[in-house]
């Protein structure tokens, strides 16, 4: 609760600071409330007495700050500190913007403490809202115009899919509430099924949260806003929004929706749109010829890997979720740092515009490779502990679906290569690319989280997420 | 003495980071020498480990850190060494060691020097992890990383376009074998809630496990094996990575990476105790592949491609004696073919640095006189390999052909022809190339000098091991009371297979003359051929009119070129065309097309019209809700 107020307050005052200026230097405070909201969460982690959502608990304005919610909140404060790290020095110069971000990640967060709908509800709204600005942010790019239309539009349609979700639960249920909607939901088909208008609210409100993560068939959006908002929107979509919008998938349906029945019925629609989106995802990379289309896609296939961890026994995928969430975050990072310095030397993203970069700039090269190994799954990264942990996890329910995983990521080898191709093993002199020192710390932080639970996972996995009495 | 494990794989990762990052300014000599000490201190401290279990069969363990624990599954990042590892151990490091020292001459004045030197130390390092590992991650860690190093060598001068191709065909061949096994781990967390050996193992002798889960899992560990260890359909990586340089071909292309799928399978003998039909799967396989690649390598005119071929087809015959469950005999073999192997390699190493790059043996002959010691290592090794009495290969595949005999006639006759073409492929080779008259250019002839000692000094050590590595373990009716020692070694590990038979001593010399009698055929049949009438192989099929060679030879040459030779070179031939090149390749190569085809097919949906995504968007919904409520 205090990371969240705390990031919602600075979010105003820094609002406000800008009135009236054309440019003014936030950052550093942006940074440091959200360094301030970062503390408070061990400290909470530590007094939590409340173990966990699966007992009850009596939540505070709807939301329930345990520790499952604090881990996802953690991960998506440190992507958003990166997104700001990286980015920010030149490219967020007004306090609107940064404002923006900031609210959006209230909605972040909120998306990973509530325990009501309408909570969602507002969580989705408030993390989606500034996001429509920000993607046209580039007022002048046509591109960027495009982007920031499709996704109002599209998301505009995905919020009315998702309200009328909301209200069959509520017609099949009698409630919003996450803990009651548990107890009212039954067991099994003998205790009296579910009826047609809790089961179609259950799908209805899959549907909206695939089309947050992009999972297929509601993924068409998000190459097309991807390429076309600029590259710190971008990133922000893909780590922070994804990330945020994972958390609620998990805390409604692996919590509200958990009972056997209800899991047996969401459960087999949605390991088929994990396969389809792992399998769009990969393949539509590989024909990609720009490497932030092709990022586009991968994410999209990241998002079916991660759909595992809802799919499966939610004490074991917890904790891969957030490695994995931590590695994806991490690694993109450091690729949307590198495509957007190319991007301002070459003036676009093409695969050929990397070439010769790993040779010209050496430590750049290493965290680049760093990067990729990482998205590929490649022992000792973070990628590879967090696939590892996913599809372990998966396996015991969904051994079909994590033959497909596997496949998915052999493929997504070809086109994660063909960036170390063009920026190690071409003939041309790729252009020095000096980062400021800020971006070095930050990028310093991205390579230290994907080592650092590549070598050595337990660090987290080995964390206590309910008080074992 | 318990730190020994962690600091013998620290060793070399030491040394990778020291010449990685300041080898560049270095000099070349203290570079090099850097690395090969880095392998030369594993090496002392393998054989403080070896003595150690040699008086302790139990072996050793030692955990370095949890490296996961999620639920009831905890993996740790641990290494152990008992008596399959310390010989491994030894083997990598040993001859690791001596590659490094010759490539230090081998790779004089090339720009990328330090990082050859880099990624050798690193490949020691991931090597040393997959069969010092104490579970299966820590296997596949290495596992991965090998086939990283083997990417990062193959590709070593990248600038020829055609070498990049060759190193990202042996990754992705790779990769296709590495899903088998990651898949096989999950089945094994799946069915044993762990990925420890000892756990594993120990629950899988209880024999209370579905057979059927652990079928499963054998062959799909199998199918990991068979692409790291070059077996058929994933072996056509192994003859193109001969782009790398000539040390890498040694070291990681015939004495220990491609092993790793032998020492896979051997580690889960208890496993496959409990599945026959994998076994017999391993067994057709690797008959398959020892045949097929020993016809295409009587054929080959490239010297490292012949060689390549036939390490294809050595460890296809491992892979036999682990389909009969003979794991000594194939552990035997593994150990005395990485001593020949990486001599034949070295030795053509030192030819193709004579010869200033030439690879071609149809463009040399009578390297004899210039290169004494390459020659006459050279010949040692070819010996060893074809079987020569009492050298180690003899022993070896003897071993190997009684275990078959045993088991199965009909794979026996087989082995005994893929024996039999290897001694002739590499006779064959020999005599092309260090005899007969020379045939390269005048500049050559003029440059032609014996390679440097720390070349030729790697090559003695590997000959009087490729000589006396059948000590190893005599059969008993040549050692007697010394017999059947690495049997008696790897008993700890291996057990005592319940099935195996002895069989008597008169049916074993019987076996060890057939063996001796075909040598001493494909001898005089090479050395007619190319020596004494100096038939230089023709790069296309153009058998020369064989009229004359039949007056003189009562007609046994004709009928034996006519009945034998012709169907067999030509099958070669047809082989390697055909199912090699057109066939296997082709097939893997189309599976890459494909996914880039739907990707492009793909495209055509994603068009960048609104209309269209929100009528696949409904046409989704509909469906999916549909499909819930009445299913």
């Amino acid at each position: 609760m205090r990371s969240l107020l705390l990031i919602f307050l600075g979010a105003i005052a820094i609002l406000f600071a800008g009135l009236g200026k054309k440019e003014i230097r936030m950052l550093p405070w942006a940074i440091a409330l959200l360094l301030g909201a970062l503390v408070f969460i061990p400290m909470d982690w530590i007094a939590n007495e409340q173990p966990d959502w699966v007992n009850h608990i009596v939540p505070y304005f709807m939301m329930v700050f345990d520790r499952s919610a604090l881990a996802f909140m953690a991960v998506i404060i440190i992507a958003a500190m990166l997104v700001l790290g990286l980015f920010g020095q030149r490219e967020i110069t007004g306090s609107d913007q940064l404002g923006l971000i900031l609210f959006s990640l209230c909605g972040a967060l909120i998306l990973c403490s509530f325990t009501h709908m309408v909570m969602l509800f507002l969580g989705i709204e408030a993390l989606s809202i500034p996001l429509f600005v920000l993607a046209g942010s580039r007022k002048k790019d046509l591109r960027s115009n495009e982007a920031a239309i499709k996704y109002f539009l599209m998301g505009a349609f995905s919020t009315a899919i998702f309200l009328m979700g909301c209200a069959f639960v509520y017609g099949g249920t009698g409630t919003l509430d996450l803990s009651v909607m548990q107890r009212v939901i039954p067991g099994s088909a003998a205790m009296g099924g579910m009826t047609g208008l809790a089961k179609t609210g259950v799908v209805l409100l899959m549907t909206g949260l695939c089309f947050k993560i992009a999972a297929v068939p509601f993924h068409f959006w998000s190459p097309d806003v991807y390429e076309g908002s600029p590259n710190r929107t971008t990133l922000f979509m893909a780590t922070v929004v994804k990330i945020a919008s994972f958390s609620a998938f998990f805390r409604l349906f692996n919590f509200a929706f958990s009972s056997p029945l209800a899991h047996g019925n969401w459960s087999f629609v949605l390991a088929i749109l994990a396969a389809a989106t792992i399998l769009v995802g990969n393949i539509g990379a590989l024909a990609q010829r720009n490497l932030k289309r092709t990022m586009a896609y991968s994410s999209i296939a990241h998002a079916g890997y991660m759909l595992l961890a809802i799919l499966a026994n939610p004490l074991e995928s917890f904790w891969a979720l957030i490695v994995y969430s931590l590695a994806y975050a991490g690694s993109s990072a450091v690729v949307f740092y590198i495509l957007n310095k190319v991007q301002e030397k070459k003036g676009n993203t093409e695969f050929e515009s990397f070439n010769g970069f790993g040779r010209a700039n050496r430590w750049l090269g290493i965290l680049l490779i760093l990067a990729l190994f990482s998205m590929a799954g490649i022992p000792v990264t973070a990628g590879f502990a967090g696939k590892f942990l996913l599809f372990s996890a998966a396996f015991t329910g969904f051994k079909w679906l994590v033959i497909v995983a596997l496949l998915g990521s052999a493929i997504s080898i070809a086109y994660y290569f063909r960036v170390f191709r063009h920026a190690f093993l071409t003939e041309a002199d790729g252009d020095i690319i000096k980062p400021e020192w800020q971006d070095s710390v930050f990028l310093a932080i991205a390579a230290t989280v994907l080592l650092l639970i590549g070598i050595w996972p337990a660090l987290i996995t080995g964390l206590q997420l309910f008080e074992l009495h | 003495m318990m730190q020994n494990l962690a600091l013998i794989i620290l060793s070399p990762l030491a040394g990778f980071l020291i010449t990685g990052l300041i080898g560049k300014r270095l000099p070349e000599k203290v570079t090099g020498w850097l690395g090969s000490l880095a392998v030369l201190v594993s090496f002392v401290l393998s054989i403080s480990v070896f003595n150690q279990i040699a008086a302790n069969p139990a072996g050793m363990h030692q955990k370095l850190f949890t490296f996961l624990s999620v639920g009831s599954l905890q993996i740790d990042f641990a290494l152990q060494a008992d008596r399959l590892t310390a010989l491994m151990m030894l083997v990598v490091t040993g001859i690791g060691f001596l590659i490094h020292v010759y490539s230090i001459a081998y790779m004089h004045g090339d720009a990328g020097f330090y990082k050859f030197f880099a990624y050798l130390n690193l490949f020691v390092f991931n090597m040393l992890v997959l069969i010092m590992g104490a579970n299966f991650l820590m296997l596949f860690f290495g596992w991965e990383g090998v086939g990283l190093c083997s990417y990062l060598l193959i590709g070593f001068w990248y600038e020829n376009a055609e070498y990049g191709k060759a190193a990202r065909k042996a990754f992705v061949m790779n990769r296709i074998g590495d899903l088998g096994l990651l898949l096989g781990l999950f089945l094994i967390i799946f069915e044993f809630g762990s990925l420890d050996y000892h756990t594993v193992f120990e629950a899988a002798a209880r024999g209370d496990h579905n057979l059927g889960v652990i079928t499963a899992i054998c062959i799909l560990l199998f199918v990991g094996a068979m692409g790291k260890s070059a077996q058929i359909p994933l072996y056509t990586w192994l003859p193109d990575a001969m782009a790398g340089p000539t040390p890498v071909s040694a070291l990681i292309h015939a004495a220990t990476m491609v092993t790793a799928g032998i020492y896979l399978v051997v580690r889960c003998n208890t496993l496959y105790h409990f599945a026959p039909v994998a076994q017999e799967l391993i067994l057709y396989v690797g008959i398959a592949t020892s045949i097929l690649a020993a016809l295409i390598g009587l054929k080959q005119n490239d010297i490292k491609k012949v060689l390549a071929y036939s390490t294809v087809s050595q460890l296809g015959l491992m892979f036999v004696a682990l389909g009969c469950g003979a794991y000594t005999a194939a552990m035997f073999h593994l150990t005395t073919h990485a001593f020949f192997k990486a001599l034949l390699f070295l030795g053509s190493g030192s030819v193709i640095h004579g010869m200033g790059g030439e690879q071609d043996i149809r463009r040399m002959g009578a390297l004899k006189a210039s290169m004494p010691l390459t020659f006459w290592t050279f010949l040692i090794g070819t010996l060893a390999i074809a079987g020569f009495p009492f050298m180690s290969g003899f022993f070896s595949k003897d071993e190997i052909l009684a275990e078959v005999f045993v088991h199965n006639k009909v794979v026996w006759a087989l082995a005994v022809g893929s024996a039999l073409l290897t001694s002739i492929y590499m006779l064959r080779l020999f005599f092309v190339t260090f005899l007969g008259s020379f045939r390269g250019t005048d500049e050559q002839k003029h440059h032609l000098h014996e390679s440097p000692w720390m070349m030729t000094v790697p090559l003695a050590i590997l000959a009087i091991l490729s000589i006396g590595g059948g000590l190893l373990n005599l059969p008993e009716i040549v050692g007697g009371g010394m017999a059947h020692t690495l049997k008696h070694w790897l008993e700890p590990v291996t057990g005592k297979p319940a099935g195996e038979h002895a069989i008597s001593h008169g049916t074993e010399l019987a076996l060890m003359g057939v063996a001796v009698a075909m040598l001493l055929g494909a001898w005089l049949y090479t050395r007619n051929k190319y020596q004494s009438k100096g038939v230089v192989p023709e790069a296309d099929e153009a058998q020369e009119g064989t009229g004359r060679l039949l007056s003189h030879k009562f007609y046994v040459d004709e009928v034996y070129d006519a009945a034998i030779v012709q169907p067999v070179n030509t099958t070669g031939e047809i082989l390697y065309e055909q199912a090699d090149r057109k066939g296997i390749d082709r097939i893997v190569n189309a599976l890459g097309n494909l996914w880039v085809w739907l990707g492009g097919l793909y495209k055509k949906v994603q068009n960048g019209n609104l209309e269209y995504y929100l009528i696949f968007m409904v046409a989704g919904l509909i469906l999916i809700v549909g499909f819930n409520l009445f299913r």
